[in-house]
């Protein structure tokens, strides 16, 4: 069985994530910070992403038994499992050298989205729901070609 | 005793607990249900709501719960023997902490991913809501005033080598900060510029130790001290050696006859440490005004690398240290000892003619908070976690999990403190009495974790200076960043009591600044290092003891049974008032507290105390109302198979 078209999206949740633990941490809707935009960038990119995200699940939904794309969202701060997700994408996915090692080693800015190990977004530049979805179209007829 | 065989025991204690007990409580208890559709997935919007695999999850959740908490309690209570904190750490995490944490996790889940604060109101109404509230200012005062006691102290007695790594972290933060959110840089390089200067800020540090107390001591004593710069230790003399630090030289210099110079720079402690407790006051209040990206956020990717590293070399040294029979796998410490002196024994002294400390029992359950059980854990529980569960069984990894490994945090510390040591911290050291070394508060025992995780950290190959710089500078960073978000959610409380009470004029940012930054400042600067940090776990245990009762209200109404939640709140509670009864008698008793600090902290405990009394109102009120008024269907809601499949590929790459 061909792997799922992979999607990582890669923003941060609009809250503290280390240092707070047993001594308070601030969380966008924690009742007493809910409302005073302290996290209002983060809960920006959340929302450009959100988009992605329910672009990709609305026009590929699971095609029956199979899923054909695999859309996981990290909050980059999760280091422990983006390595290890990005290196396995690249691993999997093979898309190239250059590509391959700007994935690995997160030469890309915030937020960020990787389709098949590669990093698709642009610094600056909102990645658009269509051409998201058109890309993803494309490897999807690529994965749907028989393997010579 | 060998150190490992012991932390390795209560690993697998915490590992089978988690596959019995654990299972028990999620599966009969709270009846986590594969097939019921989370809220990640009915309320899914790739935003707040967004199905999560376990890794991904679980990752984020412990680095969210994990501390200083699970380090300072536990380094404190070790003063009582090994092995009642081991053992508390162990069997309160397995059935007390982590029940909560799970039980938080289910609530929340069960309401549609609201935070545990919201249903707290649904569930018991409004008082319980300023309840929580009130609960939380103190928490936080308390735990703050406790840090910046701690930290003032370790950078002025023994860790003046962490005053320029911690400091320049901070403008290395706000670099990544400008670079990752302004200038768009990539994530990777500004992360690892971040942590090469993070290192070389380390280097600097150990190079240039800034040994604040010479700066309010004499020029006689200054010179002493120049003179004594760099002296190896010789027979009875110990050395004074890098990072210079303000007990290390007063030994020196009373071991060489000095006394005139070691009274000086005692004389001059106290003013040096309030000096740097209002620099860090300074500091609480400016970056808990600055935009979080700036300082806060930025912080958090080294501080994640910081977290996780210190575990894992902390882990691996001991291991080695035990695999090639270095001194610092043995336990120097007492298994049990529930006699310990209230001040170091004088020559000729014995046990038995000198002042004990106050008894294990009740104060090991509430010195031990967060590596045991801890009441904060329940705000993160219910927030981002919760909305973003992919199955109700993953809560318990999550909720149940993430709880047992931060247990396993805690035995490391513990086992740090009475292998890693040696055993002259048992004899004359910061575990010899009390009061500890010279009189030091908190200090002595964050120090007791630096240098006995530096000798771990050694068997790595680490020379012991860089070791007990980074574990320090660890520390610091995560007292700073807690200190930084304390002061804004204090603010924050601050203003919803006013508005609670009606006193919506006074709801404003720069009354709730001053309030926030005051509270900090008197618990702060109370010469009652320990007493304040009893207090401060008393006032977890009092939250976690709320969060238990709002499970257990909401496991009585629909008719499951509620003893598995019921007993360790009352548990919690009742440790919890017998703690503040010894407390209120130690203060009376501290010939270091001035009448006015004797007088507040009254105030301060009998303020905690009323909201037990309260609490305990509250829950019998809760319980009167009877059961049933909650329905979340008989047949739980299935989520689709394939879509299950969906979220579980994401992983498989």
């Amino acid at each position: 069985m061909k792997p799922p078209v992979s999607v990582i999206l890669i923003r941060e949740n609009a809250e503290q994530l280390t240092g707070g633990g047993c001594c308070g941490t601030l969380d966008d809707d924690d009742p007493t910070v809910r409302g005073r935009g302290v996290f209002q960038h983060a809960r920006k990119q959340q929302q450009e992403l959100g988009l992605l995200h329910r672009t990709i699940r609305e026009f590929f939904p699971t095609d029956g038994e199979e899923a054909r794309v695999a859309v996981v969202t990290v909050d980059p701060r999760n280091q422990l499992y983006l390595i290890a997700k990005l290196l396995g994408d690249v691993l999997r996915y093979r898309p190239g050298l250059s590509a391959g090692l700007r994935t690995a080693l997160q030469m890309f800015s915030l937020p960020a989205v990787v389709l098949n190990g590669r990093v698709i977004s642009r610094r600056d530049r909102p990645l658009d729901p269509d051409t998201l979805c058109h890309q993803i179209r494309e490897l999807l007829s690529e994965r749907q070609r028989p393997s010579v | 005793m060998n150190a490992a065989a012991v932390a390795l025991l209560a690993f697998a204690a915490l590992l089978l607990a988690y596959f019995t007990y654990g299972r028990f409580i999620a599966r009969r208890l709270y009846r986590l249900d594969p097939n019921r559709r989370t809220p990640a997935h009915e309320l899914e919007d790739g935003v707040d709501y967004v199905p999560t695999r376990v890794p991904v999850l679980f990752g984020h959740h412990f680095a969210s719960i994990a501390g200083l908490g699970p380090i300072l309690g536990p380094a404190i209570a070790v003063i009582w023997g090994w092995l009642p904190a081991v053992l508390w750490v162990v069997i309160g995490c397995i059935f007390i902490g982590a029940v909560h944490d799970l039980g938080a996790l289910t609530v929340s889940l069960r309401f549609k991913g609201r935070t545990i604060g919201d249903v707290c109101q649904d569930l018991m109404g409004p008082r319980a809501r300023l309840l929580a509230l009130l609960i939380i200012f103190f928490l936080l005062a308390l735990a703050m005033g406790a840090f910046v006691n701690a930290i003032s102290g370790l950078f002025v007695d023994f860790n003046p080598d962490a005053i320029i790594p911690s400091f320049g972290l901070m403008l290395v933060a706000m670099g990544v900060g400008i670079s990752v959110y302004k200038l768009k840089v990539g994530l990777g390089p500004a992360t690892a510029a971040g942590l090469v200067l993070f290192a070389l800020l380390i280097l600097c540090g150990v190079k240039w130790p800034v040994p604040t107390y010479q700066w309010l001591t004499s020029t006689e004593t200054c010179q002493a001290l120049e003179t004594a710069r760099d002296t190896k230790p010789a027979g009875d003399v110990p050395g004074f050696e890098k990072p210079y630090g303000a007990v290390a030289a007063m030994k020196h210099l009373e071991a060489i006859g000095n006394e005139a110079a070691a009274e000086d720079i005692e004389r001059a402690l106290p003013a040096t440490k309030k000096r740097w407790i209002f620099a860090l006051l300074a500091y609480a209040f400016l970056a808990s005004v600055l935009p979080v990206w700036l300082l806060l956020q930025p912080r958090d990717y080294i501080n994640s690398f910081q977290l996780y590293f210190a575990l894992a070399t902390l882990l691996v040294g001991l291991l080695i240290a035990s695999a090639v029979g270095a001194p610092e796998s043995q336990i120097d410490a007492a298994m049990f000892r529930p006699d310990v002196p209230l001040r170091p024994l004088e020559a000729g002294e014995t046990l038995a003619s000198v002042p004990k400390a106050p008894s294990w029992l009740p104060l090991l359950f509430v010195t031990i908070a967060c590596g045991a059980v801890s009441g904060f854990h329940s705000l993160v529980s219910s927030g981002t976690t919760v909305r973003q569960l992919n199955r109700e069984t993953d809560a318990m990894l999550i909720g149940y999990g993430a709880m047992l490994t931060e247990g396993a945090l805690a035995i490391l510390v513990i086992v740090a403190c009475v292998a890693g040591l040696g055993s002259e911290a048992w004899e004359s050291g910061a575990y010899a009495s009390w009061s500890g070394i010279k009189g030091g508060g908190l200090q002595a025992q964050l120090s007791a974790v630096v240098h006995g995780g530096s000798n771990f950290l050694a068997m790595l190959g680490l020379p012991t200076k860089y070791g007990s710089a980074l574990l320090a500078v660890t520390i610091v960073a995560f007292a700073l960043t807690t200190l930084d978000t304390a002061t804004r959610l204090l603010r924050f409380n601050v203003e919803a009591i006013c508005r609670s009470v009606r006193l919506d004029f006074l709801a404003n940012r720069y009354f709730g600044s001053l309030v926030a930054v005051v509270a900090i400042a008197f618990f702060g600067l109370v010469p009652a290092g320990r007493t304040l940090w009893i207090l401060f776990g008393t006032t977890n245990q009092l939250l976690a003891g709320l969060t238990l009762l709002t499970i257990s209200v909401f496991l009585y109404k629909l008719s499951r049974p509620i003893r598995y939640t019921i007993v360790p709140m009352v548990l919690m509670l009742a440790m919890s008032v017998w703690a503040m009864e010894v407390s209120l008698v130690g203060f009376w008793k501290n010939p270091d507290l001035s009448p006015f600090n004797k007088w507040s902290l009254t105030a301060v405990t009998l303020v905690v105390l009323a909201m037990s009394l309260w609490l305990i109102v509250e829950g019998l009120l809760s319980f009167a109302r009877g059961r049933g008024g909650l329905d979340f269907g008989e047949e739980p809601e299935q989520v689709p198979a394939e879509e299950l499949r969906e979220i579980d590929s994401a992983d498989l790459g």
